[in-house]
């Protein structure tokens, strides 16, 4: 190093040296970056790189218990523009425009948000725009404009049927309401995740990274709901809110009192379960009010809405009224505080220990002398008292727990109410004489035909259930539900007892006569409470609520029925009127079609239906040894060979005694007659005015028409004067109109 | 140093055979950093030139070409004698001068700065400011060798040489080329601080100066007030200067300890852009680990410290200056690199030698290699 001076070298080993200080900070940085960090970089790593995307399970399908759908799934396609590629944003917002029901400004708009990849036009387009949208996106090739992508909704085919038991979905397609919500778990399954690497810019990575965790389809719920029932209630239901102008909507169950499963659950007015946002006519009236966009409207709308959803047959309280009374002479018959044998005295009001004046009986006059059996079928308030006064506070307070009415029944519906009741503390003398005939507690629909069904399957208490099965995909049965009688409150002996007494009542002059259905052993009883905790704009408690409970056949009861109109505003308020017939008219429908054959005795015979199978095209001769074997009435026009035509059409039902069948056998041609006026006469003048015409009648609305002068036509399906063909069946609806309770 | 008649009798006898061939030590460092370098651009290039050229093999093709070019001109330079470059060295500089002034009059320009200059009949380009990293090295050299004898004066010592380098870095930060100018900078100021200019005259005279040049070129350049910006800010939005800098970290950090293999980085398939540039040091950490990044450092101080004990055996003060100057270039422009990519200092766009894909400075590079061979074949080893 002749040629360096020792400056330079010394120079030179500091320049090495500061090398070396950078590769230990160099390694040191390193060391933190990799080894130390390594976990957190290494996941980060992975984070960016992996790409989730979730693979929705199919949901599970809803079925009735003969496997109909109830509620499915079906494809829907939603709708982007893709801004940034779109060359003419006026034309596709025209087109769109023309295709979906959405405003041409509001796609415009979207349209030219250029700063956007994805614009979404609408995520619910159906089948059949999705393919005109196809279309125009083939004919024009906007493939790089507009997209469709496919999805799933849940679809329900019966749009309003048994809406507030089924329940629905919501956006996420989690169950919010009914059936849906409580079973979701079941319903929805599992999701899948379909995972793979992707680049930075989401293009592939070279190798195969892809993990598939298969999504599992939800399980399908098979339900105790019968479609047929259900639409029945529905319907029944319909005419009996309507007609008696229910302000507080009405609820209807159709029970198996034996084991529990629900045929059908109802509440007037349902919704739409495909469109579950939209109110009903009667919410939509009331929110009309007020003024759209204000916070008083929305709040409204969320308010109606909500009621709208709510299931009344379970989250709402009702006082049973008189419909309680068959538990309280159960208990009597039980505790022998009471035979057939006693008899009771009613003057009209009774006195009560501890309370500051007579409670009165629903006939102010008083119901005189009554046997046992008289004092339910009547409804005797006093002699209501009397018995629960002999069963005892303790007693009573027990029987009324053990019937449930202090618990939830355990249905498998969300937000089940418990009923208003009294602490055993607070259970007065006074609260034992009004609880004995169905004031000042309350319970809920569900629990109410709980209680009843115990006294209609012999005293045993069911747990009202709507699950029957699960299955799955290839419908291999997951679970079977099994139903299970809990202890026997009250003997087998006491509840046919009852139920005896009930159906003759029905049969008799009691005060749910307005249930009686020809061929059937009906036992029922009606109830009218009052809303003692509501006052209209007089002060006065005028409100009430209306109900009937029934079950047949009485002796081995197969459906258990309970109706209930909330607030009945037209005409008569007593549930003999607002809601009996409904109940006898459901059960006349629903009785043959679960297969109990009708029985008419003698005076019933009169009354014996025959339906109506079709005779076009048949030979004449076949026809009429047909109808003479039945014994049927008829009557032939024309001389031809083969029937051309008939009256009345096939499937009607016709009384065989008094029915007539007109064939035709010229031509098509039908002779008509003008209806008569039927209205305020009798059934059985009704009848005869009719058939005088050359019409059939069918008599609706229950009633024990048989009976005699006091049940009257309070309606006809065609009014006075129009020309109908002849044959033709009028519908007339005869009704007790007696205020009964 | 110390010297005794056995040493000097020694020293002529190998003083013959190291005149006739290089330093093999040398050479095997160089050509293993090479190789190491040319399968890291082919790995590290591969995704992302199948990406953008749907071959992945055009880096590694290209680079293969510029391998090739770059070798046979380090042979030609490790073949001409040391006393050649010392004569043409400021014919050499001034060549430079007049290349960085063509640049910035007609270069071409990629990315933000004018840096380029197209080879006339070739497709092929380069940077002058590559070039001038050798030319400043010589010139210096060759100013300290020539007024070594002399007295030293004020302008010999501070003002000439002040006027060699802050000139050439002057029309470096013309063209923006701010990784350049420090690059520069550096480099004279090792030769001269080597070479053993006074450290108080530097500070004071090349301080003052270099002060408020740095602050004036901050002022007028945005794209460098970004870069410090996004240094200083390590939470800024990931998407736009960060992005870079923090998918490296990634690339390094989930490397561990023994890497993922060579050819298995995640981060090259277009988290780190461009990984076969700036950022490849991240990528070799990813698939070597620790392990691989201490085998580079170590590869790189070993290449330094060759140079340094080639220069300190050197017979002659421009031969040693000129190989202080080569290898603290080299191991400048490395250790700054792995600087920037492991965020120890702002990302300021420093290739790494042997390993960042890049044809001209490759050639310089092997260019400056043969040089320093070429000065093996002299000194005393």
């Amino acid at each position: 190093m002749r040629n360096l001076t020792t400056k330079m070298v010394k120079r030179s080993l500091i320049v090495i040296v500061a090398f070396v200080i950078i590769c230990a900070i160099l390694l040191a940085q390193l060391f933190k970056l990799q080894i130390l960090g390594y976990d957190g970089y290494q996941k980060e790593v992975i984070d960016q790189l992996v790409v989730e995307t979730n693979v929705n399970p199919k949901r599970g399908i809803i079925y009735d218990r003969n496997g109909q759908v109830l509620a499915s799934n079906k494809t829907v396609w939603a709708l982007y523009v893709l801004p940034k590629n779109i060359e003419d944003p006026e034309f596709i917002a025209e087109k769109l425009s023309e295709i979906l029901d959405i405003k041409y400004d509001s796609i415009l708009e979207k349209a030219n948000k250029k700063g956007y990849k994805y614009q979404i036009i609408d995520i619910d387009v159906e089948e059949e725009n999705a393919g005109k949208i196809r279309k125009l996106i083939e004919e024009y090739n906007l493939t790089e404009q507009i997209q469709l992508n496919a999805s799933t909704k849940r679809y329900y085919p019966f749009s309003t049927l048994s809406s507030h038991a089924l329940g629905f979905v919501n956006a996420d397609g989690i169950g919010v309401y009914g059936l849906e919500k409580v079973y979701n778990n079941i319903l929805e399954g599992t999701n899948g995740k379909y995972i793979t690497a992707q680049n930075a810019q989401g293009g592939d990575m070279p190798f195969q990274y892809e993990e598939y965790i298969e999504d599992e389809n939800g399980y399908n719920l098979v339900t105790t709901i019968d479609l047929y029932i259900q639409y029945q209630l529905e319907s029944q239901l319909k005419a009996a809110a309507i007609e008696s102008g229910a302000e507080n909507r009405a609820a209807g169950i159709v029970m198996n009192p034996q084991n529990g499963e629900i045929y059908a659950m109802a509440v007037y007015p349902s919704f739409d379960l495909n469109q579950p946002y939209v109110l009903d006519a009667d919410s939509q009236l009331k929110l009309s009010n007020y003024t759209e966009g204000t916070a008083e409207y929305r709040n409204q709308y969320l308010n109606l809405l909500f009621s709208m959803w709510n299931n009344k047959a379970v989250t709402e309280l009702y006082e049973p009224g008189s419909t309680f009374k068959l538990i309280t002479t159960s208990v009597a018959l039980q505790e022998k505080v009471a035979t057939l044998k006693s008899s009771f005295t009613c003057t009209g009001s009774l006195k009560v220990d501890g309370f500051y004046r007579a409670i009165s009986c629903h006939k102010r006059t008083g119901h005189g002398t009554l046997t046992f059996a008289e004092a339910l079928q009547q409804s005797c308030n006093p002699s209501m008292m009397r018995l629960a006064f002999g069963i005892g506070r303790e007693k009573f307070y027990n029987y009324f727990k053990r019937f449930g009415y202090t618990g939830k029944t355990g249905i498998d519906l969300p937000s089940e109410s418990v009923g208003y009741y009294h602490r055993y503390e607070d259970f007065s003398n006074v609260s034992l004489a009004v609880y004995s005939f169905g004031q000042t507690f309350k319970t809920t629909a569900i629990q109410q035909i709980r209680a009843i069904s115990a006294v209609a399957n012999g005293g045993y208490l069911v747990k009202p259930h709507f699950i029957k099965g699960v299955t799955d995909n290839e419908g291999n049965v997951i679970f079977e539900a099994k139903t299970e009688k809990s202890e026997q409150i009250i003997s087998t002996e006491v509840a046919d007892t009852i139920s005896q007494i009930l159906k003759e009542g029905v049969d008799g002059n009691g005060g749910a006569k307005n249930a009686y259905v020809a061929g059937y052993s009906i036992a029922a009883k009606t109830g009218t409470s009052e809303k003692k905790d509501k006052y209209d704009e007089n002060g006065n408690t005028s409100y009430r609520v209306s109900s009937c409970i029934a079950y047949a056949p009485s002796e081995d009861a197969q459906v258990a029925v309970i109706i209930l109109v909330d607030e009945p505003s037209v005409g008569s308020k007593y549930g003999s009127v607002v809601a009996a017939p409904y109940v006898a008219n459901l059960l006349e429908l629903i009785l043959p079609y679960i297969g109990i054959k009708a029985e008419y005795s003698e005076t019933d015979k009169e009354y014996e239906q025959y339906q109506v199978p079709n005779y076009v095209e048949k030979s004449r001769e076949n026809v009429i040894k047909e109808l003479d074997n039945e014994g049927i009435t008829y009557e032939i026009i024309g001389n031809g060979d083969t029937v051309k035509a008939q009256m009345p059409k096939e499937g009607s039902n016709i009384y065989k005694n008094g029915g007539k069948v007109i064939l035709y056998t010229n031509e098509e041609y039908e002779h008509t007659a003008a209806v008569p006026n039927v209205i305020g006469k009798t059934a059985e003048e009704a009848n005869k005015t009719l058939i005088n015409s050359g019409f059939n009648i069918k008599i609706i609305g229950g009633g024990s028409f048989k009976y005699g002068q006091e049940a009257l036509v309070v309606w006809q399906g065609y009014d006075e004067g129009t020309y109908l063909a002849k044959g033709s069946v009028i519908t007339v609806k005869v009704m007790f109109t007696d205020d009964k309770d | 140093m110390k010297s005794t008649i056995l040493e000097t009798k020694n020293i002529n006898e190998k003083e013959k055979l190291h005149h006739k061939s290089v330093d093999k030590k040398l050479l095997l460092l160089i050509s293993v950093l090479l190789a190491f370098g040319t399968v890291m651009v082919f790995s590290a290039s591969f995704p992302y030139a199948s990406s953008h050229y749907g071959d992945g093999y055009y880096y590694l093709k290209r680079q293969g070409i510029f391998l090739i070019i770059g070798i046979l001109c380090m042979i030609l330079t490790s073949k001409l004698p040391i006393e050649f470059y010392r004569k043409i060295t400021p014919v050499f500089y001034f060549i430079c001068i007049a290349l960085l002034i063509l640049v910035l009059i007609g270069g071409f320009s990629e990315g933000l700065a004018k840096r380029w200059l197209g080879i006339p009949g070739t497709p092929l380009s380069f940077q002058p400011s590559e070039l001038m990293k050798l030319g400043i090295i010589l010139m210096l050299s060759w100013w300290i060798d020539k007024t070594n004898e002399a007295k030293k004066t004020f302008i010999n010592e501070i003002v000439i040489p002040g006027i060699i380098l802050f000139g050439a870095c002057a029309l470096v930060l013309l063209e923006k080329h701010l990784s350049g100018t420090i690059i520069l900078v550096l480099i004279g100021v090792a030769i001269l601080f080597i070479g053993g200019t006074s450290i108080k005259k530097m500070l004071i005279a090349y301080g003052s100066a270099g002060i408020v040049g740095a602050v004036a070129f901050l002022l007028t350049n945005e794209y460098a007030m970004k870069r410090i910006e996004s240094f200083l800010n390590p939470n800024a939005d990931i998407l736009s200067d960060k992005w870079q800098t923090t998918q490296g970290l990634y690339a390094i950090g989930s490397g561990g300890l023994w890497g993922k293999g060579i050819g298995n980085s995640i981060q090259k398939y277009s988290y780190v852009s461009e990984p076969q540039n700036d950022f490849i040091f991240t990528i070799c950490c990813e698939e070597l680990g620790y392990i691989g990044a201490i085998v580079i450092i170590a590869l790189f101080l070993i290449l330094v410290m060759s140079g340094f004990r080639l220069a300190w055996k050197s017979e002659k003060l421009f031969d040693s200056l000129v190989a202080f100057g080569i290898t603290v270039q080299i191991g400048i422009q490395a250790f700054l690199n792995m600087l920037v990519v492991s965020d120890l200092i702002p990302n300021t766009g420093i290739s790494l030698p042997f390993f960042s894909y890049g044809g001209s400075s490759l050639v310089i590079l092997l260019t400056e290699m043969g040089i320093l061979l070429s000065i093996s074949r002299k000194a005393r080893c």
